[in-house]
Order: C-alpha cells, then structure tokens, then sequence
C-alpha cells in the first residue's frame, strides 16, 4: 500500500513547519521546525514536559496543531485521520509497551504485518506466505518464538517492548517513531535494541525519543533537543552534550547565567 | 484454541447430538414444551449477536431490543397482510378509522421482501446507529446509555402509534396462516422449531467464521486497544459498525422467530428491561464464546419459565442475584469457567486434586503442557 | 407573551427535576466512571421514605406538623437513600473498580432486587432478611478462626450463606402465616402522596399561574445545586474529591484516603437521588416503577451535559426539559398559529409527552454530531487517545 516511491533527493521526507500545540493556553508545542530526510536515523531528547510526546501525537494525527504545518513526502498530514496517515506509511510505537493483550504474539504480528486493513480483506483473504514468513522471522528476531502461542497480556514488561518493536517493523512503515524504547530494557537489549534501529535506517527513517543517554550515544546520529516545546539544538552527541544551553536545561540554571536563558525562551 | 485435533469423535459428536435434538425433540416433545425450546433457542440467536458486539469487540448494547422488535414487526405485518382478502385492512385499522393501508406497509405483502427485511432493516438501522456513534468515538458507558435511550426512543414510538402499527396492542401472529396452515397449530409450531434450530445453527456458524480468521484477532484487538489499531492503519469505525450491524441482523431473525413462535409481536419487546436481559444470558453463559451465548440464553428463560410458574414474585430477586453473581463472581459466565479449569479449582479445594503422572508442578504448568501435548493419558 | 412565560416556566420545572435527578449521577460518573443504574431506585426509595413520613404525619401526636411533613422528608430521604448507596459501594461497586460495564450491569441487578423488594416487603420478609442477612454477617466472627482458612474456605463461604438464606426464608415464610405480618407494607400499587395544602395552591403573577409544587421544586434544586456546588468548592471533602477525579493515583499518594472518598460521593449522589425522589412526589404517585421512568432522561443530560462540570449537568437538564415539554405540549402550534401546514402536521406528530421524547433524543444524537463529549467537555490533555 504505501508505495515506495523514492523521493527526490532534495525533498524530506517529513517536515515540520512552526507547528505550535495550545492545551487551554499552555503551550505544549512552541514553533517547532524539524527536517527529517529520507533513511535518516534521528534522536529526540528533552527534559519532562518537553513536548516530546505531543510532538509525535501531532505527527500521527492524535492532536492537530494549533498553528503551524506537518508535511510528510511534501503533502500535509493535518486533519487527516489517525489510520490514514498510519496507511501513508508512518509507524508509531508508544512511550508504554501496548500490545494486544488478549491476542498471541503471532496474531499481534498478524494484525501488524502490512497488507490491506480493510474488514472484507481480512475476511476473506488469507496471510500471504511471504507476510506468514516475515511473522516467523520476526518472531526470531525479537525472541518471542517460545511464547508466540500464549495471550501476550502474560508477557514480561521487556518482551512486551520488544513485542511492540516488532510489530511496528511488521507494518513496515517509511517513517518509524519509537517513543522510549528500551524503557525496562537490560543493557544487553537495550544494546541491541540500538543495533535493530540502526539496520533498519537507510532503508527506512527513524525517530527515536529517548531519556537513557548511553542508549542515544550507542545510536550515533543526530539529536534534536526539545525545550518547552521548541527546538533547542540540533548535532551530534557530543556536540550536544557541551552546548551550554543543554546543560542548562538538564541541570539548572546557574544564576548569573539567566539573561542567555531569557534569550532561549 | 487448545487441542490442536480432536479425535474426529469428539469433533462430530456435538453435531450428530444437534441434528438428532432437532429430528427427535420435535416428536418427542409435547407441543408445549416443544414451543418454549424454540423460542428460547431462536433467543439464542441474538445472544449470538451480543456476544459478538460485547464478548468480542467490547461494546456493550443496552438497545439489541430494537433490532429484535424490527425484524418481529417485519414478519408480523407480512403475516397481517397475508391471506386478506382484496381490498380489506388488518381489522385493528378499522378502529382507528384509518381506512387506507399506510405506505410503508405495501411491501410487507410480499414474502420476498419481508424475508429479506427480517434481517437486513435491522441491520441497516443498526449500521446507522452505530456509525454515527462510533464516528465519533463514542464508546464504554457512553455507548451503552445511548443503545438504551435509542431503545426508550423505538419502544415510545412504536407504542404511540396506534394508527401506524397497534400501538400497545402490538400484531398478533397466531391467527394468521402461511401456506394454509395456522400459524400457531401444532403441526406449524413443529416446522418452526426446526427451522429455529437450523438457523440457530447457521447463526453460530456465521460467529464462528467471523471470530476464528484474522476479523476476529481485529475485533478482539479493538476491544483491548482501539487508538493502536488506529496507529497501525485499520480503521476501528468500519469494523465496529460491520459488527454492529451482523449483530443486529441476527437480532432481526431472532425476533422474527420469537415472534411466531410465541403468537405476537407489541413494542414490549423494545421494553428496556428485556435489553439488558439479553445481555445476562450471554454474561451467565461466557461472553467470548458462542456456544454459552446461546446455552445462556436457553438456559436462563427455561428456568425463568420454570420460576415463573412456580414463585412468580420471586424471580426479581433471582434475576438481580444472578446480576451480581456473574459479575463479582463469574466473570467468564459458565462455559469460560469450565474451560479455564474451574471444575479442577473446585476439586482441588474440596481435597481431590486433579490426578497427575509425574510432578504435579510440572504437569500444571500450563507452558509445558503446551508443549507436551494434549490427550495423553 | 403570557404564554411563552407559562411554557418556559413549566419547562423549567421539569428540567429542575432532571437537574435533580441527574445531579448525583453526574457526580458519582465524574468521580468513579461509573454509572449507577439503580439511581433511579435510590430516588424510589426517597419517594417512599416521603410516603411513609407523609403516613406518620397524617394523624396521631405530630398531625399539627403535617404541613411541613416534607421537610422532615427532605433529610430523611437523603439519609435512607445516600445509606443505601453506601451499602451498595461497599458491597458491590468497590469490587468492580475499573470495569465500568460490568458496574453497569450489577447496579441493574441491584435496581431489580430493589424493585421487587418494595413490592414484597412485609414485616414477615422483613424479619426473615435481617434474620438471615445477621446471620451470614455473624457466623464467620463466632466460629472457630481455623475453619476460614482451609483451601475449602470458599466452599464454606457460599455454604453458610446458602444456610442463612434458607433459615431466612423459613423464617419469613412461617411468620407469613400470620396474616398481620404478611401483609405487605406498600404492594406493587402506586401510592398516592398527598402534598400539604401549602403545595397545592397556585400562585399568580401578573397573569401566569404559576403552581406552588412547580415553584417548590426549582427552589429546591436550586438550593441542592448550592449546597453540591459549595460542598465541592468549599468543604475539605469536596477538594479531596475533585483531586480523585481530576488525578486519582496521585492523589492516593498525596494521602488521600481514595477509598473513603469514593464511599462519600457515592453516599452524596445517592442522597441526592433521594431527595430527587421527594420532589417526584409532588408531580405523581409512588410505585415500584417510578425509577425507570426518570433513569434514561438523566443518561441523557449526563452524556449532554459531559462530565467536566456541574454547570453541563443544569444546562443539559434545563434545555431539555424545556424542550421536551415545548414540543410534548405542542405550545409552538399556539404561539405560531398560521404556520405552514407541513410544519403544523410535524409538530402536531410529535405533541405528546412520549413522541416528544423521540425528538429530544433525535436532536441529542444530532448535536453530539458536532459536539462528541457534550456541551461541556474535560479540558486538556487527560483526554485519551
């Protein structure tokens, strides 16, 4: 369905344009401007109350932003319904593992692998062998072969991440945006974890919102850092790491430096 | 869902039992219990409905009343309408002085349209319904409420409306004739019950089919997480007003098959309380699987009748119990708790454990059982 | 003009008692999500508390107070049916916290019971219930500890239960043979209550008859709307409250005792139910159906009204009790009398009070249309996806 159409090279994939967000006059999101090219992998970090989850509840459709514009493939996405902009090929997987409780982890996958959402495909067309196999191996992948016929609401907090990341690779989307994904996670998954995410840019564009530091440094790419709702900076890590303004936001502000902050806000 | 395949024993049993019950019981039967077994069973029919909207999906319709009512008001004015001589109207007309057959009664003459509009009027009615709720995300208790006022809306219009459709009176179907036959002798009353049991059937396969393949993992999927279906490109309002509106065309038939069977059809039937009775009897059986839908249903009127006859005053009381039983108690209703291994809970706490070969922590743990596979002694 | 004042004014009467009847529903759904279905009962057995103070008053040593009757009734009925809510919350809803349709279909079943338990209630089944009710509650505290902890412990449970039942209905059962205590107390009849003479009257300004009862009632609710609005504003409890509805893990760790406010609004929604209840005394009789009558009018003010405030509840409620009786009475025909005929024929269709219900509820479905979370939706982002 979301045909693969390989955008010019100058054109973004997703852009945002001065997008603000009011919640009864506060304001979540504060003339946010963003790029993503295609088969980019980016971070997002912010403190708490950054506007990090806003920010991609406006991407997929959830909140319509008060000003502003969100083009994806150089087409708006505002007021168009949640599900079509998931059909246009943008995959979200949310800040709390949420799987399908009641459903294996196979038929989560089912449901997620891409194909036609409609009722009557489902009714009448069967799983194609190819979408069958790609269960199969993901179910591998993320480990979860011996548990895939039991209800996944019995599943650990962990394998429920890594559920979840599996099925936003089953849909197969152009755009991936994991909201904290190795929240709970061991070293070791949250290692792997990195790995996956890095495989899976170039072919696809990622964006990942994250609090654990060691996690964004293992990724290696850019990082946005989000501020009351607005961009603070933009680089890589370590160039982020020792801008003055980040570490200002992140540990307090030193008091003779406040007037740099004033010219922040 | 468990046994990967049953021994062709097991799994034809069950039918050669149903295809006997519906050859024998009509002989066997006298005519009266006979009569309250079909018409028990043909509200089987919309519990099946109700467990696929509430069991499966996750809504829960205070309302299926209407669409019982609609599909019992489509083969009661066909019946009215049948056998007239040219030119006359059903009598109740006459006492309200309406002396022209309204417009949307002309189609009822033809038994092919009212067959089809046993189940499809309910079923567009209740499509509507629901896509204008569910457009809105409308849902839980808010949905709930709203079936019941739509079905306070229905019961008011229809008992209003004397000069429409008999108001309270509502249409009597036992003094019609089809084919020449009374509807409500004996010999008819037999021919209904297997049609009933036939379509009780059918109805049960059509559940089935809908909730094994991938539309049924999508309506389970809807009711444990709606807004992540909507994330991964589905679009819940389709599927939800799909189901609304099967569960509301097996409401029609349903209704249509009460309605012969038990001689009359008067807006009591979109009464409230009955609504949520239906609701009881798939909670009681086990919501989420078809075949306590329609044991509950079967089940709880048989001892309804039964209390009725005996201690009418007390069957309130019974009722209500039974509310809070299956709800604090029974969440699974019967067939659920049977299958989650209620029988063995029991056992074991009266001081029978269940007989185990080997270790019993090991024969319980239901990840090597799995494993192990099923039926071995 | 008179009779826009008069249409008005009878609307506004009926929606005061909407206001009434729906103000402890809203309150309890906002709070718990949970929406009562025997709240309608509640108010059946304010009415009855009514009927019963009515009966002491009638004659006898207070017959000189008989004019005030109902305001001794108001804060009985509070009490006898807030205490039933009580018991109903600790009983059943605390169990179901978090399963709104399952709350749902218990608080029918509890509706049902206390439908039936009006029209059977005699002194005989009285006996019988509390016999057995005493008896269920007191086994466990008299026998030996060790019995209620063996693995067959549930078993006994059901079991003494099953026991003080039957002795109950035995009990009953043979005190029923005697005719005085089998008599029932109130019967499945409808009971007449009949209003102090203070309340019949009707009083006139500057043309518009305006009946007593009608007035009594909107000063009521609006009385019931203060107290509620200064209850929740003002008094600690009431802060406590709107902090569980607003956040209710963090008010839990904050040292809000989450369940005893629970128990409180539950106990206020319902006495409110109860009051509600005297006021349906003024306007009809007393019987065992009463509830259902109102239950299904105050879903619709509460899905109207939304659940951020308890301004939505006395917006919805007015508007559609003014709308209800402006299309019931068929008023519009008479204040517009040369009409389009087509128009005339319509609003002739709908001019009955039940008719009247179906286009009320044709606008509601209508106007959510537009407005999905009623008039006065929560704000900001607790919303769920």
């Amino acid at each position: 369905m979301s045909s693969r159409s390989a955008p010019s090279a100058d054109q973004p994939l997703l852009e945002l344009r001065s997008v603000s967000v009011s919640f009864d006059g506060f304001w979540a999101l504060n003339d946010l401007n963003l790029v993503l090219a295609p088969g980019e992998l980016r971070a997002v970090i912010g403190p708490n109350g950054a506007g990090k989850t806003t920010f991609l509840d406006v991407i997929t459709g959830k909140v319509k932003p008060t000003k502003g514009d969100v083009m994806f493939r150089g087409r708006s996405l505002v007021g168009t319904a949640e599900h079509r902009i998931a059909r246009l090929g943008i995959g979200r997987k949310f800040q709390t593992p949420r799987v399908y409780q009641n459903l294996t982890p196979r038929r989560n996958l089912e449901l997620a692998v891409s194909g036609n959402p409609s009722p009557f495909h489902l009714l009448f067309g069967g799983l194609e062998s190819p979408a069958r196999e790609r269960v199969q191996h993901l179910l591998g992948v993320v480990g979860l072969e011996p548990f895939s016929n039991q209800p996944a609401g019995g599943l650990s907090h962990g394998q429920k991440q890594w559920l979840e990341i599996a099925m936003l690779v089953a849909q197969d989307p152009d755009l991936l945006l994991v909201d904290e994904p190795v929240a709970g996670l061991t070293d070791e998954e949250t290692g792997r974890t990195a790995d996956l995410l890095k495989q899976l840019s170039g072919d696809h564009t990622v964006l990942v919102i994250e609090h654990d530091m060691d996690f964004i440094r293992q990724l290696d790419s850019q990082v946005t850092v989000l501020h009351e709702g607005h961009v603070l900076c933009e680089g890589p890590m370590d160039e982020v790491q020792s801008d003055p303004r980040v570490i200002e936001v992140y540990l307090g502000v030193e008091t003779d430096d406040l007037d740099s902050v004033e010219n922040i806000a | 869902m468990t046994a990967s395949s049953p021994s062709p024993l097991r799994r034809w049993l069950p039918w050669v039992l149903i295809v006997a019950a519906g050859l024998i019981l009509p002989i066997v039967l006298p005519p009266f219990r006979l009569n309250l077994l079909g018409r028990f069973l043909s509200l089987g029919i919309v519990a099946l409905g109700i467990d696929l909207i509430w069991g499966f999906t996750g809504m829960l319709s205070l309302g299926q009343g209407i669409f019982f009512a609609l599909g019992g008001y489509a083969i009661g004015m066909f019946l009215s309408l049948d056998n007239l001589e040219p030119g006359k109207l059903p009598e109740f007309f006459d006492l309200y002085g309406v002396k022209e057959l309204p417009g949307f009664w002309q189609p009822f003459a033809s038994p092919l349209f009212t067959f089809f509009a046993i189940w499809v009027i309910p079923a567009v009615v209740a499509g509507l319904l629901g896509f204008l709720v569910f457009r809105n995300r409308i849902k839980g208790v808010y949905f709930s409420i709203l079936t019941q006022a739509a079905l306070l809306v229905f019961f008011n219009f229809f008992n209003g409306q004397q000069k429409l459709i008999n108001g309270t009176n509502g249409l009597k179907t036992d003094t019609a004739r089809i084919f020449g036959e009374l509807v409500g002798s004996d010999l008819m009353q037999r021919y209904l019950f297997v049609i009933t049991v036939v379509l009780t059937v059918g109805a049960w396969l059509l559940c089935r089919w809908l909730t094994t393949g991938r539309f049924g993992d999508a309506l389970i999927a809807i009711r444990d997480d709606e807004p992540r279906m909507r994330f991964t490109g589905y679009n819940p309002t389709t599927y939800k007003t799909l189901v609304f509106a099967v569960a509301g065309g097996l409401a029609g038939v349903s209704g249509a098959l009460y309605t012969v069977q038990s001689g009359i059809i008067s807006p009591q039937f979109m009464a409230v309380p009955f609504s949520i009775e239906m609701v009881i009897w798939v909670a009681v059986g086990g919501r989420g699987t078809l075949i306590g839908a329609v044991l509950g249903a079967v089940v709880i009127n048989y001892a309804k009748s039964l209390v009725s006859e005996q201690l009418p005053e007390t069957w309130l009381f019974i009722q209500g119990g039974l509310f809070l039983l299956v709800v604090t108690a029974l969440p699974d209703g019967l067939v659920g708790w049977w299958r989650l291994g209620g029988p063995a809970k029991l056992q074991a706490m009266v001081g029978w454990p269940p007989r185990t070969a080997t270790y019993p922590s090991l024969d319980l743990d239901p990840a090597l059982r799995s494993e192990q596979g099923e039926g071995k002694p | 003009m008179d009779l826009l004042y008069e249409t008005l004014f009878n609307g506004l009467a009926i929606g005061s008692v909407l206001v009434l009847a729906a103000l402890g529903l809203a309150v309890v759904f906002g709070l718990m999500g949970v929406i009562n279905m025997a709240h309608g009962e509640l108010m059946m057995l304010g009415a009855y508390t009514t009927y019963v103070v009515q009966n002491l008053f009638k004659e006898g040593p207070l017959e000189a107070l008989f004019p005030i009757y109902i305001l001794v009734a108001i804060p009985l009925a509070f009490l006898v049916s807030g205490l039933a809510g009580l018991l109903l919350e600790k009983t059943v809803i605390r169990r179901l916290y978090g399963r709104p349709l399952e709350t749902l279909l218990a608080t029918w079943g509890v509706s049902l019971i206390l439908q039936q338990f009006v029209r059977s209630v005699s002194s005989a089944f009285m006996v019988g219930l509390l016999l057995a009710v005493a008896l269920g509650v007191l086994f466990p505290l008299f026998s030996p500890k060790g019995l209620w902890q063996q693995r067959w412990t549930p078993i006994l449970g059901v079991m003494s239960w099953l026991v003080a039942g039957l002795i109950g209905v035995a009990t009953a059962s043979a005190l029923g043979a005697n005719r005085a205590l089998d008599q029932p107390w109130f019967s499945a009849r409808n009971l007449e209550v009949s209003a102090p003479g203070w309340l019949r009257g009707a009083i006139d300004f500057g043309g518009v008859t305006m009946p007593t009862a009608r007035l009594f009632i909107i000063a009521l609710s609006l009385l019931a709307l203060l107290a509620v609005n200064w209850f929740l504003q003002k008094s600690v409890w009431g802060i406590r409250i709107r902090a569980v509805t607003q956040n209710r893990p963090m008010s839990d760790c904050l040292g809000i005792p989450t369940q005893t406010v629970d128990a409180l609004t539950f106990l206020v929604g319902s006495g409110l139910a109860g009051v509600a209840g005297v006021a349906v005394t003024l306007l009809g009789s007393v019987g065992p159906n009463l509830g259902g009558n109102y239950i299904v009018d105050c879903f619709m003010v509460v899905v109207l009204g939304g659940v951020g405030k308890l301004l939505g509840t006395v917006v919805a409620a007015l508007s559609i009790g003014v709308l209800s009786y402006v299309i019931g009475s068929g008023s519009l025909l008479l204040v517009w009398p040369g009409m389009p005929a087509g128009m005339n024929e319509l609003i002739t269709f709908f001019a009955t009070t039940s008719m009247a219900k179906v286009l009320v509820f044709i606008l509601i479905v209508v106007f959510l249309q537009f407005k999905p979370a009623g008039l006065f939706p929560p704000k900001g982002r607790l919303v769920e996806a």
